[in-house]
């Protein structure tokens, strides 16, 4: 599931993003009639439809993976957060349908009709992921329901459920991150493609497309992140407090960049400290009490020592991208248009790759944070999971099949991004 | 409207879902079928006529199935965890097929013709089409076959047993059958559309030979529930018995207007067979939606949770319906007209 999870939020968050992408170049050929607008946009039309593909095959596998592998999760909770799923199966829905308008439509409409039909597909993705990060959200922080004395749930309600506290915060940080993984992962094909000397107008302007948008987004993804973390300070105190690396409850609380725990001895080592910052960070006051690891026992602690360095991880990506973006501004004032320097476009082609390493850093910080739990506070990970055999079969296979997946994908992906561009983009449809 | 004609409404609308993943979804994993029995001079015309049909309705078409899925687990999360566990195996299976057949399909049409990549991927294209149906139609099987026990929150069900009984393999063979002869009916619309009469030709006489065994299996299917499902054939005898004939008619007419090359009308026919089958299945198991001990109502998420669920249903159909209608309107309609799509 983890597996399935990881592997699917790659091209989940490619699908959420690229349509949008898709939807401005061809607002720009339609109305320019510029071919160079238009081979970026069936070129990544293209892409889009392999992406989507294997992005609907694993979302499919986690729909009955939560059966499959948890059941003791969705037996108990499937009424409170069955919600969200169902409604994402409609949104999803609408994406597919105007996927395959948009994909196989572009002789059977006209031009602005065909431009049209791409709106529901960007709307489709942001709205499905939108559901499925509200359950999620909903597992860091469940609220829609009560318990009795004897473990049962009742008073379930769904909407209160889906609309929980982490919800307005964790979706705008994944859809965020899905444009910012987008554009920056366009941005570094045309990269390598201007390294290896092809600084013609079609790799320019799809450098540009994809690095003004994952740009622009890094700052406010700085923003919405540390409002994330917030959450995390007043929700799961236990979570921060292994993302940060915070051993003891302490007033003042230095904030700990970079370091390595070490949970035998119960410190972060070799990290930059800055007094009072974490104080500051989590509760706006340098004096405040933050808690640490020590107020929970050892077996309700997450792993610190992953959480830690996979959230040191994403937020260094994440500052590395703003910086790159200062640059860009930088070289736009000076001379009206992005840096094209051999660095810049190395940074650039480091970017996309560096988003995903980000993408999934959050995402192993927000679900390993949560351990013990599943659903925090109420269903240990431990009682969700199946009782059948062979889990640890499936996961050799699953892991199996998506590498097989996965590389196959990326080959195609690599082939397409190579594959010269012919007639075959340009050609008027027969 | 209260709680219990609310679940029952849901379940109905899902139930709808499962016909439309079966005539829709189905008859994609058919022509997966036909792809891999393509031999012989035609088989690239046969494999280019398939994926020009499947291409542009396929990941539409397999939404009906997550459909299914997210409505049983919102509103019937009892039977949803239920089954996960007792069907491990099959859903196991389904979901490794439908990966490989989604990826499959995507990445063959690329790579060079005739080349190894091209081959090994219409190779696992195929072989996934046969597995999942088989693997599906089994699982529904071991729904009805009441080998899946529940008491309390405990699932008693044998890993393999569950979902290998004789019922299990005649719904296994008969989703099988049955997708070939969806797929097979369809592309003789198809082809027609192309005015290509061999095209046509071919289809049509596979329409025909899948459809007969498709009502073999149904009515050995039948003669299988009588011997071992007496709490099912019980409920067939009393109260299915109108959905069984209705398929039964529905079945025979499909077969008969292929015959007669009245294509579009044995898709209907198709759909009206199918659709009984699906009623009929319901129905012959009602109360109990995984059967003997767990009812519709006992599987029920609160009515709380219910309502929400029916609201977002209809909204949810409301954008959808019409958008469905255009994809098919603007790929299958009578105004598509013949021409490879642009996508390749």
């Amino acid at each position: 599931m983890a597996v399935s999870l990881g592997f699917h939020i790659v091209f989940a968050a490619l699908a959420v993003g690229l349509p949008a992408m898709l939807l401005f170049a061809e607002y720009r050929a339609n109305r320019t009639g510029d071919p160079v607008w238009m081979a970026l946009c069936r070129r990544w039309a293209r892409a889009l439809g392999i992406l989507v593909a294997v992005g609907a095959v694993s979302g499919t596998v986690l729909s009955f993976a939560l059966g499959l592998f948890w059941p003791g999760l969705m037996g108990r909770w499937g009424a409170v957060i069955g919600l969200p799923f169902a409604l994402e199966a409609f949104a999803f829905f609408i994406e597919a349908i105007f996927l395959g308008i948009y994909l196989f439509g572009w002789d059977r409409l006209s031009p602005w009709a065909h431009w049209a039909s791409g709106w529901p597909v960007a709307i489709g993705g942001v709205a499905s992921a939108w559901f499925v990060v509200t359950a999620n959200a909903w597992m860091q922080t469940p609220t829609g329901f009560a318990t009795v004395s004897d473990g049962r749930v009742v008073d379930v309600q769904p909407i209160a459920a889906m609309l929980n506290p982490s919800t307005p915060v964790m979706t705008t940080h994944m859809i965020v991150a899905a444009y910012m993984a987008t554009g920056f992962t366009v941005g570094a094909v045309y990269a390598v493609g201007m390294l290896k000397g092809r600084r013609d107008a079609y790799h320019r302007r799809g450098l540009a497309v994809g690095l003004v948008l994952g740009l622009a987004l890094a700052p406010i993804q700085i923003v919405v992140g540390d409002a994330a973390a917030r959450l995390v300070a007043d929700r799961q105190q236990a979570k921060l407090a292994a993302m940060e690396g915070l051993w003891r409850t302490t007033a003042d609380a230095p904030l700990t960049i970079g370091g390595i725990p070490l949970p035998s001895q119960e410190r972060t080592i070799l990290g930059i400290r800055i007094p009072g910052g974490l104080s500051w960070l989590a509760y706006g006051n340098t004096g405040a009490v933050v808690h640490g690891l020590d107020e929970v026992a050892p077996t309700d602690r997450p792993n610190v020592v992953v959480v830690h360095l996979a959230f040191q991880i994403m937020v260094a990506i994440g500052f590395a991208l703003a910086a790159l973006g200062l640059w860009a501004l930088i070289g736009w004032i000076r001379r009206r248009r992005l840096p094209d320097t051999k660095w810049f476009l190395r940074a650039a082609a480091v970017a996309g790759p560096a988003t995903f390493v980000a993408l999934e850093m959050g995402w192993v910080v927000t679900e390993l944070g949560r351990q013990p739990w599943i659903v925090y506070g109420q269903t240990r990970t431990a009682d969700a999971v199946t009782s059948r055999p062979g889990i640890a079969f499936w996961l050799v296979a699953t892991v199996a099949i998506y590498v097989l997946l996965g590389v196959a994908c990326a080959w195609l992906l690599l082939r397409l991004a190579r594959t010269p561009r012919g007639a075959t983009d340009l050609e008027a449809p027969a | 409207m209260t709680p219990f004609q609310l679940e029952v409404a849901i379940l109905i609308v899902i139930g709808g879902g499962l016909t439309l993943y079966w005539l829709l979804g189905g008859a994609d994993f058919g022509g997966g079928v036909w792809d891999l029995l393509a031999i012989g001079p035609m088989r690239e015309r046969e494999r280019a006529l398939i994926s020009d049909a499947i291409g542009p309705v396929w990941e539409a078409n397999h939404v009906w199935l997550i459909f299914v899925v997210t409505g049983l687990l919102a509103a019937f999360p009892a039977a949803f965890a239920s089954l996960g566990f007792a069907l491990y195996v099959p859903f196991s299976i389904a979901i490794a097929g439908i990966v490989f057949r989604g990826a499959a399909f995507a990445f063959r049409s690329w790579g060079d013709r005739g080349s190894a990549w091209q081959r090994t991927w219409t190779r696992v294209f195929g072989v996934a089409s046969i597995v999942t149906p088989l693997a599906l139609g089994a699982a529904a099987g071991a729904v009805a076959s009441g080998r899946i026990r529940v008491a309390g929150s405990t699932v008693v069900a044998p890993l393999w047993g569950s979902w290998t009984g004789p019922l299990s393999i005649a719904t296994g063979l008969l989703a099988l059958a049955s997708c070939a002869f969806l797929a097979a009916s369809y592309l003789t619309v198809e082809a027609t559309q192309r005015d290509d009469r061999m095209m046509e030709e071919v289809f049509r006489r596979r329409a025909l030979v899948s459809g007969a065994v498709s009502g073999v299996v149904a009515m050995l299917g039948l003669l299988v529930t009588r011997n071992v499902s007496p709490q099912l054939w019980h409920g067939m005898l009393t109260r299915a018995w109108p959905f069984a004939l209705l398929s039964a008619i529905g079945g025979i007419a499909s077969l008969w207007t292929v015959a007669r090359r009245r294509y579009r009308l044995a898709r209907v026919a198709a759909a009206v067979a199918v659709a009984s089958v699906v009623t009929g299945w319901g129905v012959a198991q009602w109360p109990y939606l995984i059967v003997p001990d767990m009812t519709v109502a006992d599987a029920a998420a609160p009515a709380n949770a219910l309502r929400p669920i029916a609201f977002g249903f209809a909204i949810g159909i409301a954008l959808v319906a019409p958008s469905l209608f255009l994809l098919f309107r603007v790929f299958k309609g009578s105004g598509a007209q013949s021409g490879t799509p642009s996508y390749h």
